[in-house]
């Protein structure tokens, strides 16, 4: 593909890699951030990096959408676990609406087309 | 786990320098840096799961993936990656090594095993028994608490992300107090490594069982190093400069708080500065400082002591004659230093919380387990496990002789597992003297044996310490005070005496109660005196309840607190008329008839300068406005008086007001009596009153003193005034050497002014004795306690001008009296009482409370009396 696609992609993915974090958080009360980074990188298509999804957290929980909390373990570092603020499900919720009603513009579009 | 030990050392280098490069982008995009580089260095650490090191493309493969436009640091293309080998390696030693470190790493040890080690401390005492005190103090106990429960929290706590910067200053502080402690307990730790070393070479058998124990002892003393290394290991992997520091700096300031007044008290014994210890110092490290060296305990310290090496000698089993002298100097400038910081004896005080015994000890109060000062001189430290459990104080006044009698009868008890022997020093009425002692043995009451001092004292110290028998020793050591010593109380057992006691009343009318004012048993807050006073006199007794009268007798008792009558001097007030002046009785020891009359005499030329030498210690603050007024009114009449106090910690001649000087500690009055006499001596009939408290110990050579009273061509007469009570080392010594007797004793503030006055003009009644035939007696007839009376006066006076103490010794002796010369000694049996020459006393010959006739046998007695008045007149 043409370099204007791959970046047409990238900005895409990172669109909507805030979005799918809250998603994911959101799907259980708690959630452990390995755990979720894991899923975050080894979901097909959103092509996350550890590196990428890291500050974005960071700055997420600066913004009040997500907070954290340290737990001990037996072995290693202490454990972070991440869960949605008020705000954090908010905005979740809205960003669904208005993705849901994008794609399905962009369907309804197509469909058109075709 | 240190932070970056799972690195290998290029991609720990690679690591640091994007940190350094890019945090300020991070910081710039919304981000928290310090946050963003810890989640990273997780991720990582979970991705090898800490097994394996990681490497430098690991670490770049994780940072490319921040797309935030960062760049990858430029690193230098010819650094060679070394290939780290997997900790995993290794054979079955290294394996080892590696199992045991995993085990001791393990959070268990920094988290719970400080909480259970310091909970088991406190509760039981059981290290600081065995070597030195970790936590002696309160401070220390609050601190290490908080300390090892603040670790357990933070090793299984689950908190906020936002609250760890916070806990990264908390776990800097809490690492500098447990790495405190941690450096305390290292040459224990030290020590027990080299007690097993040195028992491999000596009998490796043995150590070798013994190996568990050393190393559960070693664990023991190593939990303020784990949770120093578990505090550690946390705080290395927030990158957060700024709280790391300040919670350091806490952690020192906390420290200091706490443990800075034990190094201040420290400073001040080795430098003489009593003010020091006063305004920064630790009272209660002082007290500790005065049992370092104890016979028992000879390695006992706190973290302190320890850190500072008193308890390494011992520990390390180095201690060398050089060392012990050392150590015992210490012990006597703390001793010292103890008295001038607070005013108080040591001994007076209860010994440090690791002297205790124990589960089980006895109700009143602690005390040590081993009596060094067994049959000595000295009251000595208080013991653990023996009280005193019972008290009551039979008295009688006669208004005639102006004499009265007290029989005090005392029963301790001993809680422990090993013989005891109390003492106490008691205080006599003003001019009063032992006239009997009494032992319970088996229940039967055994009378003593009056003898010479030494011949009493040989009897007691060879029945009491080498046999463990049961005799009770009373002996003078100065004017009004004497030693008492009984010995065995035996384990679980009771021990009863009871000393007898003549006194006259003062000018006032007044007798006092004899009091305790040294002991080194318990005594409970609660135990009361039973007090019965009688006579033929108006009397009054504040906190009596029961009072009656009958006919001429009166009577009156109840129960007082025995801490409140040892603590101030209480007395029975008496209305005594004028009107007899006259007395005789006969003396049963001699056959001769003595009649004594009753003169008021004054000092001659008592119009000199009166140099007052105050003790400033603590004790005076509260007689200040007392003496000030007492002061101006010797001026009004005349005198000038001239004052020198001991206070501040210097000597102040001619202050211009008592109220301006600050009383604090335990002052010279030594030095002060010096400048006293040094006053005095320039003008001839002056002379010199002394207002003093306790003194404890003697802060200098007593010679100089006692030169001015042996010398001069214009001798100083020399009055002591007691104020408080308390043990007075000084007054014992004067009172031994140069016969100086007690002047008066006021019974409180309002008092002092009158008694003072009356000391100065020397106002005071006294007997003119002569011996008389039954047809010439004059006056009223008395009891016997008459003659004792005398005898003591004559004992007193005879032993100044004669030095030959064996006429007087046994003079005194016959008459059942204690002196300066003679004492008394119960001992349990009659062959005891032979081996050593001694005879005990007839129970009918002792002294006793007289009985008050009922109202029904005075009528009968006066009504036959009449009939045989009647039937001679008839015949």
């Amino acid at each position: 593909m043409s370099d204007g696609f791959d970046n047409w992609t990238v900005q895409l993915r990172k669109g909507v890699l805030e979005f799918c974090v809250l998603m994911a958080i959101g799907l259980e009360e708690e959630c452990y951030g390995y755990e979720l980074v894991k899923k975050l990188v080894g979901a097909e298509g959103l092509d996350a990096s550890e590196g990428s999804i890291y500050p974005l957290l960071s700055r997420m929980r600066k913004q009040g959408l997500i907070k954290s909390r340290l737990e001990e373990s037996d072995s290693g570092p202490a454990r972070k676990y991440y869960r949605l603020t008020a705000a954090g499900k908010a905005r979740s919720v809205a960003m669904k609406y208005y993705y849901d009603e994008l794609s399905g513009a962009v369907r309804e579009l197509s469909e058109t087309k075709s | 786990m240190k932070k970056t030990d799972w690195l290998t050392s290029d991609a720990r280098e690679f690591l640091d320098l994007w940190w350094r490069e890019n945090r300020q982008v991070l910081e710039n995009q919304g981000m928290d840096p310090d946050e963003v580089r810890a989640d990273l260095e997780s991720h990582l650490w979970m991705e090898r799961r800490g097994e394996y090191l990681v490497n430098l493309e690991e670490v770049e493969e994780a940072l490319e993936g921040i797309d935030l436009g960062i760049s990858i640091p430029n690193i230098d293309p010819g650094l060679e990656i070394v290939s780290q080998p997997s900790l995993e390696k290794g054979g079955w030693f290294a394996k080892f090594v590696r199992g045991v470190g995993k085990c001791l790493t393990n959070r268990f040890w920094a988290g719970v095993w400080p909480v259970m080690v310091v909970a088991v401390e406190l509760l039981t005492g059981v290290f600081g028994s065995m070597m030195f005190d970790p936590v002696s103090r309160l401070s220390q106990a609050i601190l290490v608490s908080l300390v090892s429960i603040f670790g357990l929290v933070h090793f299984f706590g689950k908190y906020r992300q936002s609250k760890a910067k916070f806990l990264t200053g908390m776990r800097a502080a809490g690492s500098v107090v447990a790495g405190y402690w941690g450096v305390v307990v290292l040459p224990v730790i030290v020590g027990l490594g080299y007690f097993f070393f040195q028992g491999l070479i000596w009998s490796s058998g043995f150590f070798l069982l013994a190996l568990p124990f050393v190393f559960i002892c070693c664990l023991i003393a190593a939990a303020p190093i784990f949770l120093c290394l578990g505090f550690l290991k946390k705080i290395c992997s927030s990158s957060d400069r700024t709280w790391k520091i300040g919670g350091l700096l806490t952690g020192v300031v906390i420290l200091a708080v706490v443990e800075g007044p034990a190094y201040f008290t420290r400073y001040g014994v080795a430098h003489e500065k009593p003010n020091l210890i006063r305004s920064l110092g630790s009272e209660e490290v002082l007290l500790t400082m005065c049992y370092e060296g104890n016979l028992v305990r000879r390695g006992y310290t706190d973290t302190s002591g320890f850190l500072l090496g008193v308890g390494w000698f011992h520990l390390f089993d180095f201690e060398s004659g050089l060392r012990r002298e050392a150590q015992l100097d210490l012990n006597e400038k703390s001793r010292e230093m103890f008295y001038r910081v607070t005013g108080r004896s040591f001994e007076s005080e209860v010994p440090p919380d690791s002297y205790l015994s124990g589960v089980g000890r006895g109700m009143a109060g602690a005390g040590v387990e081993f009596d060094d000062g067994l049959g000595g001189d000295r009251v000595a430290l208080k013991l653990a496990d023996l009280d005193l459990v019972g008290s009551r104080l039979d008295g009688h006044i006669d208004g005639a002789s102006r004499l009265g009698y007290w029989e005090w009868t005392m029963e301790f008890d001993n809680f422990g597992d090993s013989n005891k022997e109390a003492r106490m020093q008691i205080l006599l009425p003003n001019g009063g003297v032992v006239s009997r002692l009494t032992l319970w043995v088996n229940d039967q009451p055994q009378e003593a044996a009056f003898a010479s001092t030494a011949k009493v004292e040989r009897a007691y110290r060879s029945i009491a310490v080498k046999e463990s028998r049961d005799p009770v020793l009373v002996r003078w050591v100065g004017d009004d005070r004497v030693l008492v010593q009984c010995f065995p109380v035996l384990p679980e057992k009771n021990m009863k005496i009871r000393i007898g006691v003549t006194a006259p009343l003062d000018a006032k009318g007044r007798l006092f109660l004899p009091r305790i004012i040294e002991q080194n048993f318990g005594i409970r807050e609660e135990l009361n005196t039973n007090v019965w006073v009688q006579g033929d006199v108006s009397m009054s007794l504040e906190g009596l309840q029961g009072e009656s009268a009958s006919g001429k007798w009166r009577e009156a008792h109840g129960e007082l607190s025995l801490k409140d009558l040892m603590a101030r001097h209480t007395h029975v007030r008496c209305e005594i008329e004028d009107s007899v002046d006259q007395v005789w009785a006969r003396d049963s020891f001699s056959g001769e008839i003595w009649s004594a009359e009753r003169v008021n005499v004054s000092d001659p030329s008592a119009d000199g300068v009166v140099v007052l030498v105050i003790d400033g210690s603590e004790f005076f603050e509260r007689w200040v406005k007392g003496a000030e007024d007492a002061i101006g009114e010797l001026r009004r009449r005349g005198y000038e008086v001239r004052v020198v106090v001991a206070a501040e910690d210097r000597i102040i001649e001619g202050p211009s007001s008592l109220s301006e000087i600050s009383y604090v500690g335990g002052q010279d009055s030594l030095s002060a009596l010096e400048s006293g006499f040094r006053l005095a001596s320039s003008t001839r009939g002056s002379q010199v009153v002394w207002l003093h408290g306790e003194s404890p110990v003697v802060l200098g050579s007593m010679e100089p003193l006692f030169q001015y009273l042996e010398r001069g061509l214009q001798p100083v007469r020399f009055k002591l005034m007691d104020l408080e009570g308390g043990s007075n080392r000084i007054l014992e010594s004067l009172s031994k050497r140069v016969g100086v007797v007690a002047s008066g004793r006021p019974a409180g503030v309002e008092d002092l002014q009158s008694e003072l006055l009356r000391v100065v003009e020397g106002n005071r009644w006294e007997y003119k004795w002569k011996v008389t035939e039954d047809s010439q007696v004059e006056g009223v007839e008395v009891w016997d306690q008459l003659v004792r009376w005398r005898v003591w006066q004559q004992v007193r006076a005879g032993i100044i001008k004669d030095r030959n103490h064996e006429h007087w010794s046994k003079l005194a002796a016959k008459y059942q009296l204690v002196t300066p010369v003679s004492g008394a000694v119960v001992l349990e049996t009659e062959e005891q009482f032979e081996r050593f020459g001694l005879d005990q006393i007839d129970p009918s010959a002792a002294p006793s409370i007289p009985s008050i006739p009922e109202p029904s046998t005075g009528i009968l007695l006066i009504f036959s009396s009449l009939l045989i008045w009647r039937r001679r007149r008839l015949l």
